[in-house]
């Protein structure tokens, strides 16, 4: 597999405006106000990039971050097997949002938000 | 002494002035340099981030062209028996965990760090955020928990230290860690590494 960079501009028109999906909405939302001037499209194969997102999240469930969207993703991934999948994301105020994409059409697999629960309670009350 | 050679005693001494004039300032603020606590320094002031500081890598790193030349540590491997007691003792001690089935599996038991593609990106959002088969970095920890739980039961934990890293000449690389994993990315293929179990 190789890899590309393309930029933000290409990475918003090919995943729109997130469709009905709420959290890829929100995702999407926050690569419009927090974009990067470009995004490496690499390729892992989706079983792969599944195991290794199962530790990092168990990890950081551990540490008190909070997922919404997780499952559905994980679940996406090994539906796709061996097929590459690569992503892009967002970081602000302590919330993290990864949408996960196809590397050839940019078309989104999955989509994640990671935020601090503690940080978020403390921070809404 | 013939004058050539008393021309060539000359021109040694005065090349030697030079050179410990030149490298004294360098090699002073590389020692100098300690970060947060954790012996990490600016070795390679370009390419090395100390552990904690708020720089990043900006995507466009990611690119291909002109990568520095993928190499094993050369000398490292004849230290690798006895490397572990030495890693606790001497240096922050860094792991990376590799379960059975991982694509690097072989090549950790064998105590070599494999990359996904050791010609690929060095984007650290994207390997941080699990695209790593075209990253030519591997993940490392300072929580040997942390390297536990890719590990697995069956699959094996590499260690070694910043220290003995940065004195190979391997590139280390802050992670932006939005996992609290205590990540840092070290750049190509890495030999010589002591190998443990889970």
């Amino acid at each position: 597999m190789t890899f590309r960079e393309v930029t933000s501009d290409e990475v918003l028109a090919a995943l729109g405006e997130g469709g009905e999906d709420s959290v890829l909405r929100a995702c999407v939302a926050a690569l419009r106000v927090h974009p990067r001037p470009s995004y490496t499209i690499g390729g892992t194969p989706a079983n792969a990039l599944r195991e290794t997102l199962e530790v990092k999240y168990r990890h950081a469930a551990s540490r008190g971050k909070t997922f919404v969207g997780d499952q559905e993703l994980l679940l996406r991934l090994r539906e796709l097997g061996s097929e590459p999948v690569s992503g892009v994301d967002a970081h602000h105020a302590g919330k993290h949002f990864y949408v996960y994409v196809t590397p050839s059409t940019l078309r989104h697999v999955g989509a994640v938000i990671m935020y601090d629960a503690l940080s978020d309670e403390v921070a809404s009350g | 002494m013939h004058p050539a050679g008393r021309w060539l005693v000359f021109l040694s001494a005065a090349i030697a002035v030079v050179l410990s004039v030149v490298l004294a300032p360098s090699t002073a603020s590389a020692a100098a340099v300690p970060a947060a606590g954790n012996g990490v320094r600016a070795h390679h002031p370009g390419m090395i981030f100390t552990v904690g500081a708020d720089q990043r890598v900006p995507a466009g790193e990611g690119r291909a062209e002109g990568l520095p030349q993928a190499q094993i540590v050369s000398g490292a491997c004849v230290a690798a028996e006895d490397a572990g007691a030495s890693a606790a003792a001497d240096g922050t001690p860094i792991y990376r965990g590799v379960a059975q089935g991982h694509n690097a599996f072989a090549d950790a038991q064998q105590g070599i760090a494999s990359p996904g593609d050791v010609a690929g990106h060095a984007d650290v959002f994207a390997h941080n955020a699990g695209d790593t088969w075209t990253s030519r970095l591997t993940s490392w920890s300072t929580d040997r928990t942390v390297a536990e739980g890719f590990a697995g039961k069956n699959g094996v934990i590499l260690q070694t230290t910043i220290e003995e890293m940065q004195a190979s000449g391997v590139n280390i690389f802050e992670s932006p860690d939005y996992f609290d994993e205590s990540e840092l990315l070290l750049e190509g293929r890495i030999g010589g590494l002591q190998v443990t179990q889970p």
